[in-house]
């Protein structure tokens, strides 16, 4: 029985299979080493950095291990660091983000999965032009049409709020998440929308029943996605957004950018690694069900 | 009063393909109608239109004596079980088959005693908290026929529910099908392009072609008297022998092939007498040949392969210039060898003749 069920896991799992040559064993684990030491030495840089004091910074030794650690800049980052008219640190802009963040999530999420729903199943009239329309739409840059929307939002009284930066980033999102939710649900077999709708399944009836519970991988991929790319997100923040309410980006940049004399280093560092944080705590918790939501193409019924 | 009624009903696909051509249907209460065809006929298509999911370009279609041409699937009191099963996969076999009736607002009490009672109908009630991935095939199956039937639906719409089975699986499944048919006597209509399942499941057959149906009658009357060439050759396996040839009216009727040989059709029942001269095929079933007794008149044929099938044996044999099979029995090839001259006769009071240029039965 042992055997018999390693044969067969090193059958089916191909990266199982061992590779018996040392050389191209050795080559590749070079190669990769390369490739995560050029992405971890900035990150180490910033941490070291932003544990050392302005003094031991001026030493020069960028590489070298603090001699006395102290979480001080953080504190100031996080607390008191001057950006712009207030000296009230990264933490409101963190709030800031998290408002925005958390509507415009919950709308681009629910907008574009019904959307992609209606196009992949429901015989929507014109739905072909729509897609290729989406498709065009998806592939415009954002400066392009960064004054027509401006002057909508003005329109609609949403300029200068946090909302409005919500719906801004919603509209930004539609057309790449409705083609994904489309794409997505298109593998999902038309019999068992066919069963729902005999079993007295409406449009939404069947999609929350149906349709839904069969999509958590790709609602993983699409929040992680939305996730990184509004918290990560400066332009639209600093365009939409109300002095009062600029997202943690903006923020970071106003410390950073707004102080003239000295230049504090490591207080720079602690806030560009707090206002990182987020995503990569996501990064770290959802890794396993990213990748897992990026390969599922084929989905058995 | 009939169940399904479906009237001069017209489905074309996007404009250009016109798939259904003025079919027209009825289907009595309790019956069990199969639609039988080769694939790309229509079959499937025709019961997609009568459970709603497809839109008809014209026609009507009836339900329980009202219209129901735009009604909503949901709307039309009948269930459907599909090929793919089209189960559910994130709901138990209880979830599968509580949704229709947790979807029309049942209560909690009323759901939990139908779907306990179709369970054990069906003999899954051990198999209710599982996921349909954990089944085998045939669970999987008969959990989508209980899902279909939980709701009390007047007429269940299957869509070839046994194809994906394995053939022992099959067989025992087209039984208890039957049975099922036998104990609810609602309407079953059942697609397949199975001749065996049509054969042994239906009260009646409707076999398609072309998006028409060539003819609609019961599985002995598709059998014996079929109503054109295509259902002649559709229906029995192996298939029925055709040899060509033309009407002689003489003392008695006769049909002579091109080779010479001669047929005494006398005994055939003519829907209408043909025409002297006029071009025919003759269609002979396999187990309409036997060994001649002695002194009557037989074919001289020779023996080209036996395939010897148990209960019994299948002759290639060739007779004139035409290529024929032959079901007997195994004790009739006693003394018979290949290659060699094998007497054969034929029972001509079950032959089938049709007209050469329409196909169709004489």
């Amino acid at each position: 029985m042992r055997i018999a069920s390693d044969i067969y896991q090193s059958m089916a799992l191909p990266n199982k299979i061992r590779r018996k040559n040392p050389i191209s064993k050795a080559v590749i684990f070079v190669i990769l080493s390369i490739f995560a030491v050029l992405f971890a030495v900035p990150m180490y840089v910033m941490i070291v950095t932003s544990l050392k004091s302005m003094d031991e910074i001026h030493m020069g030794h960028i590489f070298a291990i603090p001699i006395k650690p102290s979480f001080e800049a953080w504190d100031i980052a996080w607390n008191r660091a001057a950006s712009g008219f207030t000296n009230t640190g990264l933490k409101s802009g963190f709030w800031n983000s998290i408002f925005i963040l958390v509507p415009s999530l919950l709308m681009s999420v629910t907008v574009s999965s019904i959307c992609g729903y209606a196009l992949a199943f429901w015989r929507v009239k014109v739905g072909n032009l729509l897609l290729a329309a989406l498709l065009v739409c998806a592939f415009i840059p954002f400066p392009i049409i960064m004054y027509p929307l401006i002057k909508m939002t003005v329109i609609l009284k949403l300029y200068n709020t946090s909302f409005g930066v919500s719906v801004v980033h919603t509209i930004l999102a539609l057309p790449i998440l409705t083609m994904i939710f489309r794409n997505f649900f298109s593998s999902i077999p038309l019999d068992l929308i066919k069963a729902a709708r005999i079993d007295g399944g409406r449009f939404l009836g069947t999609f929350i029943h149906v349709i839904l519970p069969l999509s958590s991988n790709i609602l993983v991929v699409v929040a992680i996605m939305q996730i990184t790319g509004i918290w990560n997100d400066f332009l639209v923040g600093l365009t939409f957004g109300n002095v009062e309410a600029y997202p943690m980006t903006v923020n970071l940049n106003n410390i950073t950018q707004t102080q003239t004399g000295v230049r504090v280093y490591n207080v720079y560092m602690a806030a560009a690694m707090l206002t990182a944080i987020p995503p990569l705590v996501i990064y770290f918790i959802s890794g396993k069900l990213f990748i897992r939501g990026i390969t599922a193409g084929a989905l058995k019924g | 009063m009939s169940q399904v009624a479906v009237q001069h009903l017209d489905k074309v696909y996007q404009g250009q393909t016109h798939v259904l051509k003025d079919l027209s249907l009825d289907v009595e209460s309790g019956e069990f109608l199969v639609l039988l065809g080769p694939s790309g006929c229509g079959k499937s298509t025709l019961l997609n239109c009568v459970a709603g999911l497809l839109d008809i370009e014209g026609g009507r279609v009836m339900i329980g004596g009202r219209d129901a041409t735009n009604k909503d699937p949901s709307e039309r009191g009948i269930a459907m079980v599909f090929q793919s099963y089209a189960l559910y996969p994130t709901k138990t076999v209880y979830g599968n088959m509580a949704f229709c009736l947790r979807m029309k607002h049942k209560s909690k009490a009323f759901i939990d005693q139908k779907v306990r009672e179709t369970a054990e109908l069906l003999q899954i009630s051990d198999l209710l908290n599982r996921k349909p991935a954990t089944l085998s095939g045939g669970q999987r199956q008969r959990a989508a026929i209980g899902r279909a039937l939980v709701r009390d639906a007047d007429v269940c719409l299957f869509d070839e529910p046994l194809s994906n089975l394995d053939a022992k699986l099959r067989m025992e499944m087209r039984i208890e099908l039957k049975k099922l048919h036998k104990r609810l006597k609602s309407t079953f209509i059942y697609v397949t392009h199975d001749q065996v399942e049509a054969m042994t499941l239906a009260t009646r057959i409707a076999v398609m072609d072309g998006g028409r149906f060539s003819q609609i009658s019961t599985p002995d009357e598709l059998y014996d008297r079929p109503a054109n060439t295509f259902v002649a050759r559709f229906i029995g396996s192996p298939a029925m022998n055709f040899v060509s040839g033309k009407v002689f009216h003489g003392p008695s009727i006769k049909v002579i092939s091109g080779d010479g040989l001669e047929f005494d059709v006398s005994s055939y029942n003519f829907a209408s007498r043909p025409q002297e001269g006029a071009e025919v095929l003759l269609g002979v079933r396999p187990e309409l040949f036997h060994r001649p007794v002695a002194g009557a008149s037989s074919y001289t044929t020779t023996l080209n392969i036996v395939e010897p099938l148990g209960a019994n044996v299948l002759c290639y044999c060739q007779l004139g210039k035409t290529d024929i099979v032959a079901s007997l029995n195994p004790s009739d090839l006693a003394g018979a060898h290949t290659d060699e001259n094998f007497e054969l006769a034929i029972d001509m009071s079950k032959v089938s003749i049709f007209d050469r240029s329409t196909s169709l039965r004489l």
